[in-house]
């Protein structure tokens, strides 16, 4: 579960650095789709 | 981020193009810009604002454009308006300009119209490529949050905002934003509509449909088995049924008085059996006709009309044509007519030949036409075999039955004969064998309705089997969404946790430092806290248990802001350059940009506050008045400052050969 938090976080961080946040909800899905399974 | 040079261009009061660069100095870091009152501080933090945001604070917020310099362009020239920052930020060296152009639409017009606009943001990378930011407007907002903008870019005279008693909602948003904590925040968020997501997958794909389904299934095997109990009594009576019935004939076959006409009966039986097979066979055949020729019967009106048309068209000559086509090629290759005419090109003889081709017909096509007509008399013939075919098989068919109702009748007629027989025993056994013939009947009719009931049942049950494995796949389907609704809700609630805790341990350190930097400045009873509310207040202590008091002073409130924003502003400093793992609290490097901040403070206060400039950020630009500009805070930036700048205000009413309000940046001092 922690590496679980640590994607969703760093998928996070990174589309905030990338100054785009568009598509975050499809990406922390796929994340929890990929791990739960 | 830290800020290298700023360039202004006809922005706003600023004529021409001008610029400062500003102070990196560890020991002198403060850049002092000052000047009159109207010089255009405030429109200096408005060119920040204007280049990151695209926004501006003052009245008037449409006239970007330089009036000078829009009265100076000619009727439908442009003027160019652009801010240009210069900055380093996470290793990086950037260059962000906003630019607008602006066409003068008519001799007085001194706003213009907006013709052009645009915005970049370059930088060199580590290995000193120059690369442009694809989406500028966001990457600028990401590099300095939009709502950390009264932060970073603050105007003294109402920064003691912050510690009004409304004010914890920006005290709270301050906090989070400069740790970094949005991260954190923006996850809560997004997880909780993917839990949204999730659970509109299980009421799409969940349902109590399984279970009812199972439940038919059961219901339906129940019923198969009673009618299968069924079906085996049956067969079993049947089968006693025709024991029964074969002794009784194997008795009267025994009989002197009835042995004859029992033998004879068998015999009948035997031929009426062949004959019924004979029919049965004679059905086939007519089945078999139809089924492969009967088509013609409906095709013959087409087939009709296609050879009246073909013997219309051989009535007109056009089949076969006159002239070949292939002859007519042929002419026009030798270039001469049979006629001896030549027939070169561009001759009229030439395309008048060459017209035939149209009328020539195709031999293919003649060929073809040829063939459908024999075919067509083909299948009339056809028609007529199997007319012929199936009038015979009926004709057989008629006397077969004509035969079998012979042997029927006389069957009959045996039966009633024994029937009549004087011997009791004769009459009894007929009487009886009659009724088992029935029965027999009966319990034939019986075993074949059940084993069609037992046929749809199996059907019934193969469907509801297909069912059941669908609805357990979609259950499936559902099943996996709530463990992932599970997963993501205990992800979105540890997240909060993190949040909470990570806000709380901010929150008590931003309440140490905070006091620390207070209490250097006022030095007095008063001691500045942020509540457990987000509230940023200030203390007097009285001496005793509830001798607490909130202090009202502004200049008070106003350097327990400042206090407020320097702090987060260090931790936010220290954060980013710590070593820690640092995925969702990152933290970062902040300019400070105070416009007026000794507004409402005395001259102590003044003097403490400018020489701990230094100290509250890795960067500071102060923007004073000349009425703050007072001895107390000269002396003291001639300590800190490493660059100092004049805002030289030149006003019409004051100087005649002014014709627009203007100002120019003048370099005082550099370390």
């Amino acid at each position: 579960m922690q590496r679980l938090m640590r994607k969703v976080l760093e998928a996070e961080r990174d589309k905030l650095h990338m100054g785009n946040p568009l598509g975050i909800n499809d990406d922390l899905q796929s994340i929890i789709e990929d791990e739960v399974n | 981020m830290e800020l290298n040079r700023l360039e202004l261009e006809n922005f706003r009061q600023f004529f021409g193009t001008q610029s400062m660069e500003f102070s990196q100095e560890a020991k002198q870091n403060v850049t002092v810009v000052h000047g009159a009152n109207g010089s255009g501080k405030t429109t200096l933090l408005n060119a920040f604002i204007w280049l990151f945001y695209d926004e501006i604070t003052l009245t008037h917020p449409n006239r970007i454009a330089n009036e000078r310099a829009m009265a100076e362009a000619r009727p439908n020239g442009q003027v160019k308006v652009s801010v240009t920052l210069e900055f380093d930020h996470e290793g990086r060296q950037y260059t962000a300009e906003r630019r607008k152009t602006y066409r003068k639409t008519g001799s007085n017009d001194l706003s213009g119209q907006l013709a052009d606009e645009s915005v970049s943001l370059q930088y060199i990378d580590t290995d000193g490529n120059h690369k442009k930011r694809s989406n500028p407007n966001s990457a600028l907002k990401q590099i300095m949050p939009r709502r950390l903008r009264k932060i970073f870019f603050f105007d003294g005279e109402t920064i003691d905002e912050l510690s009004a008693d409304d004010g914890q909602e920006q005290v709270q948003a301050a906090i989070r934003n400069i740790m970094g904590l949005e991260i954190l925040e923006r996850a809560i968020r997004h997880l909780d509509t993917v839990e949204g997501r999730f659970e509109k997958e299980i009421e799409r794909h969940g349902s109590n449909e399984l279970q009812e389904l199972v439940q038919r299934k059961q219901e339906l095997q129940q019923r198969q088995d009673t009618k299968e109990s069924e079906l085996a009594d049956t067969q079993e009576s049947r089968r006693q049924t025709k024991n029964e019935l074969a002794q009784v004939e194997d008795r009267l076959g025994e009989l002197e008085n009835s042995q004859e006409l029992q033998q004879e009966r068998e015999h009948l039986r035997d031929d009426l059996q062949d004959v019924e097979a004979e029919i049965e066979d004679i059905n086939d055949d007519i089945r078999s006709d139809i089924s492969d020729r009967g088509h013609l019967p409906f095709a013959m009106p087409a087939v009709e009309e296609t050879a009246r048309m073909l013997q219309e068209k051989r009535r007109r000559g056009e089949i076969p044509s006159e002239i070949k086509q292939q002859f007519v090629e042929d002419l026009l290759e030798m270039e001469e007519c049979i006629c001896g005419r030549p027939l070169t090109a561009g001759t009229d003889a030439r395309d008048h030949v060459a017209g035939w081709r149209e009328r020539a017909g195709s031999s293919d096509l003649e060929e073809s036409a040829m063939r459908i007509a024999g075919r067509l008399t083909e299948i009339g013939t056809e028609q007529e075999a199997l007319f012929e075919d199936i009038d015979r098989l009926l004709e057989r068919r008629s006397r077969k039955d004509e035969q079998k109702r012979s042997l029927q009748e006389r069957i009959d007629e045996i039966s009633t004969s024994l029937t009549e027989e004087a011997a009791e025993d004769i009459n009894e056994l007929e009487s009886r064998r009659i009724d088992l013939e029935s029965d027999l009947e009966a319990l034939t009719k019986k075993i074949g309705d059940l084993e069609g009931d037992i046929r749809d049942l199996e059907s019934d049950i193969e469907e509801v089997v297909e069912e059941i494995e669908d609805a357990r796949e979609e259950n499936e389907i559902a099943e996996l969404a709530r463990r992932r609704a599970q997963v993501a809700a205990y992800l979105r609630n540890e997240i909060e946790s993190l949040f909470e805790k990570y806000q709380n341990d901010v929150r008590q350190n931003v309440n140490n430092r905070v006091n620390d930097i207070f209490q250097r400045i006022i030095e007095k009873d008063f001691y500045a806290e942020i509540t457990d509310e987000y509230t940023l207040r200030i203390l007097k202590d009285v001496g005793s248990a509830e001798g607490q008091i909130v202090a009202k002073s502004t200049g008070e409130r106003q350097v327990a802001s400042l206090a407020f924003i320097s702090t987060l502003i260090s931790l936010a400093k220290e954060r980013y350059e710590s070593d820690e793992d640092a995925t969702y609290f990152t933290g970062g490097i902040y300019p400070m940009l105070m416009d007026s901040p000794f507004g409402y403070l005395d001259p102590t206060y003044q003097r403490r506050v400018s020489s701990m400039l230094p100290e509250m950020a890795s960067q500071v630009i102060v923007l004073v008045t000349q009425s703050q500009w007072s001895e107390e805070v000269a002396g003291e930036m001639d300590a800190v400052a490493g660059v100092r700048y004049r805002l030289e205000y030149h006003d019409p009413r004051e100087d005649p050969n002014v014709e627009y309000e203007y100002t120019e940046i003048v370099k005082e001092v550099s370390v």
